[in-house]
């Protein structure tokens, strides 16, 4: 390991954040005729089922979009040294000799970026090649130490693979979007300009990680289709474990080429998004794009093939470089790795050891738990938090009270509290025993939301060992609980006359005051009960209203925030 | 995952050609591949078979204009822009530069190639030469190895070949060296690289008719024979037949132009060069006691006179009295540092506790290994501070077996040169016959080139300044300087030792070497360093290597007389003499030694055979298309920000790269990365990278060919044999001359004046080994006549069969301590 060092480097600004972009250019169709590229012939249009002319806009333009995604490989390792990965780690910490390119050094391919990357490929359905080879791709910038990223152009890992987005996902209709290749290759290291003025700062712990470039199909034809595509990938590659996918730390990143042409007529020019870092962006900037390109054309301005970026500020996007001025990669055999050989038993066992993927997870839980689609997606949508949910159901607990009580109560409270969700939070045990107890009746969902509280703050304790400790426990004395009735009735008795004129709704207002006199202990279906016999009204069917009455705010809110 | 692979797998069928470039992956066509290549061929064919004439035959150049830029002139032109314009601002290459430079040098190369009219005259004339147009064709259909034939046209030892088959071994090696005599009576110097010889062609026609109706029975008995057996033969000749067509445009332009450029320059160099040595001295060095001999008796060691401290003590003294003059050694370890080291080894051995035959002897390594105590320059501006933070595997094994490091030694800038004259530290000195002379008259020595880029390592050992040294060979960088200096020259198979912390030149060719005394000390060391390194992938595993060795059957002895093995060492060795390395550049020394050794070979109870190595004349084209292309590519991370030089200029343009590069490199390696950048270009990456990888494929195919020991990585041995090991017309090993001609004078190789395409040549006979990857062992043998100066012959061998080479070397060696015979040839 060696010592880390920060860099200082002259660089013009203006000229440093142009080269900047280049880091991860493809062109991902069609015209690149390199010999002997492991590509299919491809068109625009998709070989397999082609789908229906969709999403026209202004009822005569087609948007034809394809992504490329950078997912970073979630190894322990960096691809080609025995470099730790990390993330926010203090600047130059993790960097060996073959990440900053020493001379002499060799790159040592890792076997478990492999593993990962031919799991995601095989998640995606994808063939896995058994022989694979690796490339080098040339460009000087500072923050590549090689002058090369090592990648794989001519014969990429995998090939072929598909993704199928439904109603489930939130599309109104059925599609496939087909993947046309997956590659491993080397991450950049980071270039901090103007940390301090006219200097450009270095850091190297990121160079070297492993990534996977996954190129879709050009088979979307909406911003929408394409934003639920990378939900969708994300959730794939965070149940096989590859990657963590999560674009505001940079894990994944996501380019995309957009062209528009009117329906019938052929295709247009295709300009490339880069450096698109949320899928807001994504969303945002292929609806700018779109509307770019048909204005252009409507004012007869010719599209030409470029590289474009977003600004997020203006909603708009802007040139950064055309075609022209791209540069020539050289690519080149990389002589220092043998090809990449994967024997049939191998990729076998790695299928074995693939997870339940996320469709048919969805498929499962839904029917396993009867839930509906919001609270699946929900489930889903936080990493391990179906293995969290499983896990307490397991223990006994029903489904219908362990769902609202992981996502309406857990969730919402750490998304108030900004906390990321996480099974160690509150561990599974403790909300276990958290719900038996309500549930047992032990104590109130009241005060079972208090725990909650003070199980999020940092008790480790169970539900059982705090109620006892607090004298939380229901008051399930009857005694007690008419004393605190009558006594109630006899301090506001205009109100018991409303009631028993017909105005149950004030019923409640008797129920809240014993509640807050018993500081939450008192059973409130009792208290119901008791009150009703009191003031002489028919016994009501109970329970509905303990439970979901007390949860409907925060349904509300989670509902809002789907 | 597993290693490297072995064997060949079935390429899948949706995967387009890919570039090969795996020394390990056995190359399997799909269709299509196929396909590819025999559409490619419509290039008119006359570049490849026949040579260039000298430049006097040319008159006219009236077609030039709409000839396509050859390769040679755009190295010309990169050349010329190299110097001219500052290196590579942004990664690219400078097409303005290129552009503007292209007209000019068109032009100019026109009138040195000969005109379309006089190619089709030429064509009437020979005669022959309409039938193999059409040859392609047959050698297509037919799939039949005679067909061969007819590439060789008018050159004896093709016929020689194909007669082989009938006659007895004795004949052929009596068919061989008649070969080897008319060939050199024969050769001109207006013809390029085969020996070919236009007064016999009238004579060769007729043969070849007679030839051709031969080969058509035979042909037309051998497919009905086949008939049954119908085998897509995809590595074996049929591809390569189609291969070879495809591969001849772009690299062979580029290896015509250098040649015709090199005619132009008209620099036989035997006649330029007086004697200048006293011929006392010429075998002062060859006849110098190895080290290893004196320690070899182990624990006795201590009751000779000879201990690792007084050897240690002689390489200090030597070094105090020649480096000045041979500038081999440039960053020294303190003497009290070795001295201590050695008395240490000195007490191992009296205690019998010794780590290893060396050990306790002091060795020096090239400049471009990297070592954790002195500077690791490779001899570039770029390094000149540069302190590796690591040691080399290759050294790290050798110091745990005791070896001492004396220092660092001179090279070529990164590797990249022929006389060791392009480093920082100004060249290395040749030092042969310097041991015999007081300090104040090396002065006056005539200077001569070490050969390079290992230039310095072989110096070293030569004047005795250590026991051994490390060099690195890529394209001969061991061999050539241990030709010119004197001593044992060893490339071993690629992948056998590991390249880790040795700075890359070009990474498909980089190979550890050994520069030494004698075979011994050169098998001594290399078995060290023969190991498995997960630092490097492409470093043989210890699976490969036992695959190898198994696959490498011993010389099956039985029918030999005891007394006979005893006596001739090499009695069921075949020897092969490949018939495209009798250049006629070939200086009549060089010849001479080369047939002395042939008789040497003969003694020690060998089969020598002429074969064909039918490639060769492509070979330094792809050398120079690959290495460069990978170069350029190495070199990119020189940017000075983590390490190395780092300009001070600043300016407004965000120079720091051009600048940086420019002040770091010297000519040769911005010639050399300009070159390669154009190769990568996505524009020639087809026409060049990917063609020079193919002659690279036919190339060890070619040798694949003539070994009667498969190639143990691809399992390949050319075609189809059932037993090659039994083939009396295959080979055990091969025996060529290392270079033309001795050490040059450095005046003649240094400065302005000299053109780097002649440099280039430097190499032609040792560059198809390093393209193949096969072990190549230099060995002196002898001193020139006219200069007294020392000269090599190199044997070679199959891929991993490390052993043969030294066998045979061994018996070179051991005769090769003679005089050459005053008789001159011509």
């Amino acid at each position: 390991m060696m010592r880390p060092w920060l860099l200082l480097m002259r660089t013009q600004q203006s000229t440093g954040t142009h080269l900047l972009y280049t880091a991860r250019i493809r062109v991902s169709t069609g015209v690149t005729a390199q010999y002997g590229v492991r590509r299919l012939a491809t068109a625009q249009r998709p070989a397999h089922a082609p789908p229906p002319t969709r999403n026209l806009v202004k009822g005569r333009w087609e948007p034809i979009i394809g992504l490329e995604i950078h997912a970073q490989i979630n190894s322990k390792t960096k691809l080609f040294s025995d470099g730790q990965t990390s993330f926010n780690a203090p600047t130059n910490t993790h960097v060996t000799l073959i990440d900053a390119a020493y001379p002499g050094t060799l790159p040592q391919l890792s076997k478990e970026c492999v593993d990962l990357a031919v799991k995601t490929s095989l998640a995606l359905d994808a063939h896995v090649y058994p022989v694979s080879s690796f490339d080098r791709k040339h460009y000087f910038y500072p923050d590549l130490p090689q002058g090369y990223q090592i990648t794989q152009h001519y014969e990429p890992l995998a090939q072929n693979g598909k993704i199928a987005l439904s109603p489930l996902d939130g599309l109104d209709y059925h599609l496939t979007v087909g993947i046309e290749q997956l590659q491993l290759e080397q991450d950049t290291g980071k270039s901090l300009h103007d940390v301090y003025p006219g200097l450009t700062l270095l850091d190297f712990n990121r160079a070297g990680t492993g990534l996977m470039e996954i190129v879709t199909k050009p088979d979307l034809r909406s911003s929408k289709e394409a934003g639920i595509l990378v939900k969708k990938l994300q959730a794939l590659l965070r149940a096989v474990g590859s990657s963590d996918g999560n674009m505001d730390e940079g894990s994944m990143r996501c380019d995309v080429n957009v062209s528009v042409h009117e329906v019938g007529k052929a295709y247009g020019e295709r300009c490339e998004l880069k450096n698109l870092n949320s899928i807001k962006s994504v969303v945002d900037a292929i609806d700018a794009e779109i509307a770019r390109q048909i204005e252009a054309y409507e004012s007869n301005t010719p599209v030409t093939q470029e590289t474009r970026g977003f600004d997020v500020s203006t909603g708009t996007t802007f040139r950064i470089r055309s075609k022209e001025s791209a540069p020539d990669y050289r690519y080149m055999p990389e002589p220092d790795l043998p090809r990449l050989v994967l024997d049939q038993e191998m990729i076998r066992a790695l299928k074995d050891q693939l997870p339940e993927l996320p469709d048919a997870q969805r498929e499962r839980i839904m029917n396993q738990y009867d839930l509906g689609m919001i609270e699946t997606r929900t489930l889903m949508g936080e990493e391990g938090m179906v293995e969290y949910f499983e896990s307490v159901v397991s223990k006994g607990a029903q489904s219908k009270s362990v769902i609202s009580w992981t996502i309406h109560e857990l969730l919402g409270r750490l998304n108030a509290r900004g906390i990321k969700f996480s099974p160690q939070v509150v561990k599974a045990p403790q909300l276990g025993s958290l719900i038996s107890c309500v549930d047992r009746g032990v104590i109130s969902a009241k005060v079972g939301k208090n725990i909650l509280n003070l199980m999020i703050e940092g008790d480790v304790r169970d539900a059982d060992a705090i109620v006892e400790e607090k004298g939380w426990r229901q008051m399930e004395n009857h005694d007690e609980l008419d004393k605190l009735c009558e006594d109630m009735m006899a301090q506001y008795q205009d109100k018991v006359k409303a009631v028993q004129k017909g105005n149950i709704g004030v019923l409640g207002f008797f129920v809240g005051q014993i509640m807050k006199q018993s500081r939450g202990r008192a059973n409130p279906v009792v208290v119901n009960q008791i009150l009703r016999t009191k003031m002489g009204l028919p016994e009501a069917s109970p329970s509905a209203e303990a439970t979901a009455g007390g949860h409907s705010s925060s349904e509300k809110k989670t509902k809002k925030k789907q | 995952m597993k290693r490297p692979s072995t064997s060949a797998l079935p390429t899948p069928k949706v995967r387009k050609q890919a570039p090969v470039d795996d020394h390990k992956v056995k190359f399997s066509a799909t269709a299509g591949a196929a396909k590819t290549a025999s559409t490619a061929s419509s290039e008119p064919k006359s570049i490849l078979k026949k040579p260039l004439r000298s430049p006097t035959s040319t008159a006219s150049n009236d077609s030039k204009p709409k000839m396509k830029m050859s390769s040679a002139a755009l190295l010309k032109a990169n050349t010329k822009a190299a110097s001219k314009t500052h290196l590579l601002p942004k990664g690219r290459p400078q097409p303005v530069a290129i552009a503007a430079t292209r007209g000019d040098v068109t032009g100019g190369m026109g009138r040195k190639r000969r005109t379309r009219r006089e190619e089709s005259d030429e064509e009437m004339n020979s005669g022959d030469d309409s039938d193999s147009d059409n040859d392609g064709e047959d050698e297509k259909d037919s799939g039949d190895e005679e067909s061969d034939e007819d590439d060789f046209e008018g050159m004896p030892a093709a016929r020689a070949k194909k007669t082989s088959k009938k006659h007895t071994e004795e004949n052929m090696a009596e068919a061989m060296s008649k070969i080897l005599g008319s060939s050199l009576r024969k050769a001109d110097a207006s013809t390029p690289i085969l020996a070919r010889s236009r007064g016999a062609e009238r004579k060769i026609e007729e043969e070849k008719l007679e030839a051709k109706a031969r080969k058509a029975i035979s042909n037309e008995k051998k497919r009905l024979a086949n008939r049954d057996r119908v085998k897509p033969d995809y590595t074996g000749m049929e591809y390569e037949k189609k291969l070879r067509k495809v591969a001849t445009r772009g690299v062979v332009q580029l290896f015509n132009a250098i040649k015709a450029q090199q005619k132009a320059t008209d620099d036989l160099t035997e006649n330029t060069r007086p004697i200048t040595t006293n011929a006392k001295d010429k075998v002062a060095n060859l006849t110098k006691a190895s080290f290893l001999d004196l320690l070899k008796s182990g624990t006795k060691v201590a009751t000779t006179t000879s201990t690792p401290a007084t050897e240690a003590e002689e390489c200090l003294k030597n070094v105090a009295k020649y480096n000045k003059y041979a500038n081999a050694f440039i960053d020294l370890v303190q003497p009290e540092h070795i001295r201590s080291q050695a008395a240490e080894a000195t007490r191992r051995w009296a205690s019998g506790t010794a780590k290893s035959a060396v050990d306790g002897a002091v060795m020096g390594y090239k400049m471009n290994f990297c070592t954790s105590e002195l500077r690791t320059t490779c001899s570039s501006a770029m390094l000149e501070n540069f302190k590796a933070p690591y040691t080399a595997t290759a050294i790290k094994l050798l110091e745990d077996a005791g070896v001492i490091m004396g220092g660092k030694i001179n090279m070529d800038e990164f590797g990249m040169g022929s006389h060791n004259v392009y480093s920082i530290d100004g060249p290395a000195r040749n030092p042969f016959g310097i041991t015999a002379r007081t300090q104040e008259e090396t002065a006056d020595l005539d200077t001569r080139s070490a050969g390079g880029s290992s230039g310095g390592s072989a110096a070293a050992v030569a004047s005795n300044m250590c026991f051994a040294a490390l060099g690195s060979d890529t394209g001969g960088s061991v061999r050539l300087p241990a030709s010119y200096c004197g001593v044992v020259g060893f490339k071993p198979s690629y992948g056998r030792i590991s390249r880790w912390g040795l700075v890359a030149y070009a990474s498909s060719l980089d190979t550890v070497g050994t520069l030494t005394k004698t075979v011994d000390d050169a098998q001594a060391i290399y078995q060290i360093m023969a190991k498995e390194d997960s630092k490097d992938s492409t470093c043989l595993t210890e699976r490969q290597r036992k695959t190898i060795a198994q696959t490498i059957k011993p010389i099956d002895l039985t029918m030999f007389k005891d007394q006979d093995v005893k006596e001739k060492p090499l009695l069921g060795v075949r020897v092969g003499i490949p018939q495209e390395f009798n250049v006629a550049e070939l200086a009549p020394a060089t010849k001479d030694l080369w047939r002395r050794g042939i008789q040497v070979l003969k003694d020690a109870g060998a089969v020598v055979i002429p074969v064909s190595l039918p490639n060769t004349k492509l070979a330094v084209g792809a050398y120079f298309t690959l290495g460069t292309a990978e170069a350029s590519s190495n070199l990119q991370r020189y940017d000075g920000i983590r390490y190395g030089h780092q300009s001070e200029k600043k300016d407004e343009n965000d120079a720091l790269y051009s600048h940086t590069r420019s002040e770091g490199f010297g000519k040769e390696v911005k010639r050399r990365i300009l070159l390669g950048t154009y190769v990568l270009t996505s524009g020639s990456f087809d026409n060049f990278f990917l063609r020079a990888q193919k002659i690279r494929q036919m190339i060890r195919n070619d040798f694949d060919r003539v070994f009667s020991r498969q190639n143990a990585i691809t399992g390949s041995c050319g075609d189809n044999l059932e037993d090659p090991e039994n083939d009396i017309t295959r080979v055990h090993a091969l025996l060529t001359p290392v270079a033309v001609s001795t050490a040059p004078k450095l005046k003649d190789v240094i400065g302005d004046q000299i053109d780097p395409v002649d440099a280039f040549l430097d190499d032609i006979f040792t560059i198809p080994a390093s393209l193949a990857g096969i072990p190549s062992m230099s060995v002196p043998f002898g001193t020139c006549t006219k200069d007294g100066f020392p000269m090599g012959l190199q044997v070679m061998s199959q891929y991993g069969d490390e052993d043969m080479v030294f066998k045979v070397a061994r018996v070179i060696e051991e005769k090769g301590k003679v005089l050459c015979s005053k008789k001159q040839v011509e």
